[in-house]
């Protein structure tokens, strides 16, 4: 295939991908690894290579405007991100030991159950009734805006929410996406962060997750600029595009007709690699 | 409280060096991708089997030499690695905001972030 004709074909799949998955909140990584290579035939390690560096940026990209807005809680993100970035650079180490057919089983079982996380009901749960004590002792109870006025929340379940937030980095690392799924299930249901505020600084720590595992990828030969250059301006504008003009219109539809696309994708990830063709 | 308003200032600062990252970042990977797609001697390279892109493409000096000689990949890589490192600028200055407010527990937190990011772009 002549090389403009395939970066048009990527750069509008991939528009497709930022758009669809900022909308969703499932990210544009679930789309865009099947994508290239399922239907480019694209080696996994090159998908999850272009995919890393998407993530950093639509993260990156949407963090300015969702931190203007007053939700992001600092604290919560630095002190979690101990926890990410350190399992991500275990992924990433993980990731040279595996087939590429296991890491595609893998990708298949996790993108699976975020699609069904995502149908779940939100409960906006407006933090815990008590913080623990190491939420005190660390500072981690803040504030956030509703309706015009600062509305205090407290934060409980540190200990199992940060080894919740490694999982979310092992997986980052291992599969080149930003697992934001993961990474709000655990503020959200166990550190009881209201959902603002865990959606918003789930999103500011994807960037600094993947940037750990983003290095070492570089250094293996991941990264491929001919590949990455299409994907990653791709998914920018898309997301962009989502989070500036769709982001009110998270219709009960789409999220679901989202949810089946991204379920059958994971099916023929399981079923290629576990028949391995990867 | 001057907590909150400090770590409100914090946040907009990070939120803006991030968002001036990515747009650098993507202008320089869009130049790239300019010249790469205005080079007609370029062909696809074949990525169904995986052999690693080419040695100087993967690693920050070699990267510069390329973008220096203003080679099209080595441009679109240079792009790359300014994203790569836009995290990285933003816990570094959140290391410097906590330091000032000598926040100790949340400087070392920053301090250990910084280091798993640096050992990650330096280390193999």
């Amino acid at each position: 295939m002549p090389y403009p004709l395939f970066c048009l074909i990527l750069a509008c799949g991939s528009i497709l991908a930022g758009l669809l998955g900022s909308m969703t909140g499932l990210g544009g990584g679930v789309i865009i690894i099947p994508l290239l290579t399922l239907v480019f035939g694209v080696d996994i390690r090159y998908a999850i290579g272009a995919s890393l560096v998407s993530v950093i940026a639509t993260s990156s990209g949407a963090a300015a405007a969702y931190v203007r807005e007053g939700f992001t809680n600092i604290r919560v993100g630095i002190f979690l991100e101990v926890a990410t970035t350190l399992a991500a650079v275990g992924g990433a180490a993980l990731a040279g030991l595996l087939s590429p057919s296991i890491i595609a089983v893998v990708f298949g079982a996790v993108i699976f159950f975020s699609a069904i996380q995502s149908l779940q009901a939100q409960h906006d749960i407006s933090g815990a009734d008590r913080p623990d004590s190491l939420s005190v002792r660390l500072r981690l109870n803040g504030e956030y805006p509703i309706a015009g006025k600062m509305q205090p929340y407290n934060v409980t379940g540190v200990v199992p929410g940060f080894l919740l937030m490694a999982g979310a980095g092992l997986i980052s690392g291992l599969l080149g996406i930003g697992s934001g799924v993961v990474k709000v299930l655990a503020m959200d249901r166990i550190m009881r962060i209201p959902f603002k505020v865990s959606t918003t600084t789930s999103n500011f720590m994807i960037g600094v997750t993947a940037c750990a595992s983003a290095g070492i990828y570089l250094g293996r030969g991941y990264i491929e600029p001919a590949l990455a250059m299409p994907v990653m301006l791709g998914v920018l504008a898309g997301s962009l595009l989502g989070a500036r003009y769709l982001a009110r219109a998270r219709t009960v539809v789409l999220r679901r007709v989202f949810a089946a696309v991204v379920i059958l994708l994971a099916a023929e990830m399981i079923f290629n690699g576990l028949m391995g063709r990867f | 409280m001057p907590d909150k308003a400090a770590d409100h200032r914090l946040e907009q600062t990070l939120g803006r060096v991030l968002q001036i990252g990515v747009f650098t970042s993507a202008a320089v990977v869009g130049l790239g991708g300019v010249l790469l797609l205005a080079s007609r001697a370029y062909v696809t390279p074949l990525l169904t089997s995986f052999t690693g892109v080419r040695a100087p493409l993967r690693s920050v000096p070699g990267i510069l030499r390329g973008a220096a000689a203003f080679q099209p990949e080595a441009l679109v890589q240079l792009g790359l690695v300014l994203l790569i490192a836009t995290p990285l600028l933003r816990v570094v200055l959140s290391l410097f905001g906590f330091i000032r407010r000598r926040d100790w527990i949340y400087t070392t937190a920053s301090l250990i972030v910084t280091g798993v990011l640096v050992a990650g772009l330096i280390g193999r």
